[in-house]
């Protein structure tokens, strides 16, 4: 739910907290944002097949790049580190969607 | 123990038989008045036209001026898409609950079309009329194309195709449309394969917007109550105020062979010239032409060769089986006349030889005036039978209001029918004998004559 608000709204202290969580996370390291290291589950594999072509192809470069940083187990020099500012949840519309669908589906088959 | 049991019982049998023989003598009640059909033109343009026929079903269908005849070179199959895309995503319900929401009403919707407009047909209860239209209305005004629902037209599609592939019939009149007038009326009904996947969700939405305005549609019920038709009409469907799409007139080119050689033991070809529309004088009269020389069978199984000429003909010069049906087309603007023919490869020469002989008769006045009284009877039995069915009322009733916003009875064709005499055929058959004619021809082509071999 935390992650769900945008970096802006937060309160002071809520958003140092959440700074500090960020970069203790370290995925921004190796040039990931919050959406690419989301644990695969059915409805997130469902919402990136839903991606338009040039987002979907960014991941899959972000992704990419990263499997090849901890290969060599390095990360990327500090300034091209992804920014807690610019980490976009881009992937949240698509997960939203689905997960509507589901509870709309799951409500129609318990009353019919 | 038994017995006080059995009296009660039988005292209720007792009771049941005088009341079911009161009811038997008791008297019918007054049978419903018989309506008319009612045309009302909308404030938004719409044409609004209903029947009531007091049935607890309505069926009622959406005729929108968007049929592949609008298409153009840069969209072609745009419509075929479309088709495909009812059943998708609207800003108001998903998909799925398109599809229950339907469902649980009792309703069915279908989506259909033809070269000159988009047909959306609703069945449902008289009392869920409202709501089975309100899902209609949302998906004829307010589709959303998502990218990956209209992916998945894809795969439909190709399965469309695949099925086209196993009715030669079809496939050579798309063929002869093509041949006989380029764009407009010769766009197929079906997407070409290069365009298969690639009709996009702003496609799409663009051949909607051109088409889809309040005034080229026409929304007319079966079963309905006009005024709460008129009234549905107005709140629903009140979609663009913009301009009907231009429709390029179809102009008649003909003078084409179109073959497609494909390995298959049986040969399928079509022989056509310019007909009439359907607002022509000759409409009826080419009618009637088609029953003398074959649109049957009438009879299960039958050869067929009583009351079709083409097949009494063919039938002289080949022994193989064959099947040679009478083409008949009518459009707005423009129609084909001719015939279909269908036989085992090394044959379809002999047969189609033959059968094109028949019309060449018929020009010269070979022409029975019994055969014309048979073929009179024949067209207005089958208007008139066809009329049993609603779908197929209720499709003779769209077609018209959508058009002319006017309606002509089947009774009142059926009289039209009886003053066509014998010279007006002759006079039609050669005026249409006469004219360019345009060939298509799908099978095994090994022994299949060219246009100028035959005509």
């Amino acid at each position: 739910m935390a992650s769900r608000v945008a970096a802006k709204q937060s309160g002071g202290v809520f958003r140092m907290l959440q700074k500090w969580y960020y970069e203790r996370a370290a995925f921004n390291q190796i040039g990931l944002m919050r959406d690419d290291v989301l644990r695969e589950t059915d409805d997130v594999k469902e919402a990136v097949k839903r991606l338009p072509e040039d987002v979907y192809n960014a991941r899959a470069f972000r992704i990419k790049r990263a499997l090849d940083l901890d290969m060599k187990k390095q990360v990327l020099p500090k300034e091209q580190w992804t920014k807690f500012e610019e980490d976009i949840r881009y992937l949240q519309p698509y997960l939203d969607e689905v997960w509507r669908e589901k509870k709309e589906k799951q409500e129609w088959d318990s009353r019919y | 123990m038994a017995s006080r049991l059995l009296r009660p019982l039988s005292r209720r049998l007792q009771s049941t038989q005088a009341a079911v023989k009161e009811a038997h003598t008791a008297a019918p009640p007054a049978p419903l008045p018989k309506e008319a059909v009612k045309i009302s033109k909308l404030s938004n343009g719409m044409v609004v036209a209903s029947l009531e026929n007091n049935s607890p079903v309505s069926r009622v269908a959406l005729y929108v001026k968007a049929g592949s005849r609008y298409e153009t070179m840069n969209n072609l199959g745009v419509s075929h898409a479309l088709r495909l895309s009812a059943n998708l995503s609207t800003k108001e319900f998903s998909a799925f609950r398109l599809t229950r929401g339907v469902e649980v009403l009792g309703g069915s919707l279908e989506a259909s079309g033809s070269r000159e407009h988009m047909v959306y047909k609703v069945d449902c209860l008289r009392d869920e009329m409202q709501s089975t239209l309100g899902y209609l209305a949302s998906i004829v005004s307010a589709p959303v194309f998502k990218p990956w629902e209209v992916s998945s037209n894809e795969a439909r599609m190709a399965v469309e195709m695949a099925c086209l592939e196993t009715q030669p019939g079809i496939a050579v009149s798309e063929m002869v449309h093509a041949a006989a007038y380029r764009d407009s009326l010769g766009n197929s009904l079906y997407a070409p394969e290069v365009m298969m996947g690639k009709h996009t969700p702003a496609m799409l939405t663009e051949f909607m917007q051109k088409c889809y305005t309040s005034q080229s549609m026409a929304l007319v019920g079966l079963g309905t109550d006009h005024d709460t038709l008129v009234q549905l009409g107005e709140d629903l469907f009140s979609i663009s105020t913009g301009p009907p799409a231009v429709k390029t007139p179809a102009k008649y080119v003909g003078g084409v062979d179109s073959r497609r050689h494909i390995l298959s033991p049986i040969s399928t070809a079509a022989i056509v010239t310019e007909g009439s529309s359907l607002n022509s004088t000759d409409l009826l009269s080419l009618a009637v032409l088609q029953r003398l020389l074959g649109a049957g069978p009438y009879i299960k199984w039958g050869s067929d060769t009583a009351s079709s000429r083409l097949n009494r003909g063919v039938a002289q010069a080949t022994q193989m089986p064959f099947s040679t049906t009478c083409f008949n087309a009518n459009y707005t603007d423009s129609g084909l006349f001719g015939l279909l023919a269908a036989a085992p490869a090394e044959q379809i020469g002999t047969v189609l030889k033959a059968a094109v002989s028949q019309y060449g008769a018929i020009t010269k006045g070979d022409v029975k005036d019994a055969d014309v009284q048979r073929a009179k009877s024949q067209l207005k039995a089958a208007v008139l039978m066809s009329m049993e069915d609603s779908a197929n009322m209720l499709e003779d009733l769209a077609l018209q209001a959508v058009e002319t916003a006017a309606y002509v009875s089947p009774d009142q064709v059926a009289a039209q029918v009886d003053s066509i005499t014998t010279d007006q055929i002759v006079k039609v058959a050669k005026r249409v004998f006469n004219g360019k004619p345009t060939m298509a021809a799908l099978g095994d082509l090994s022994n299949t004559p060219h246009l100028d071999q035959l005509v």
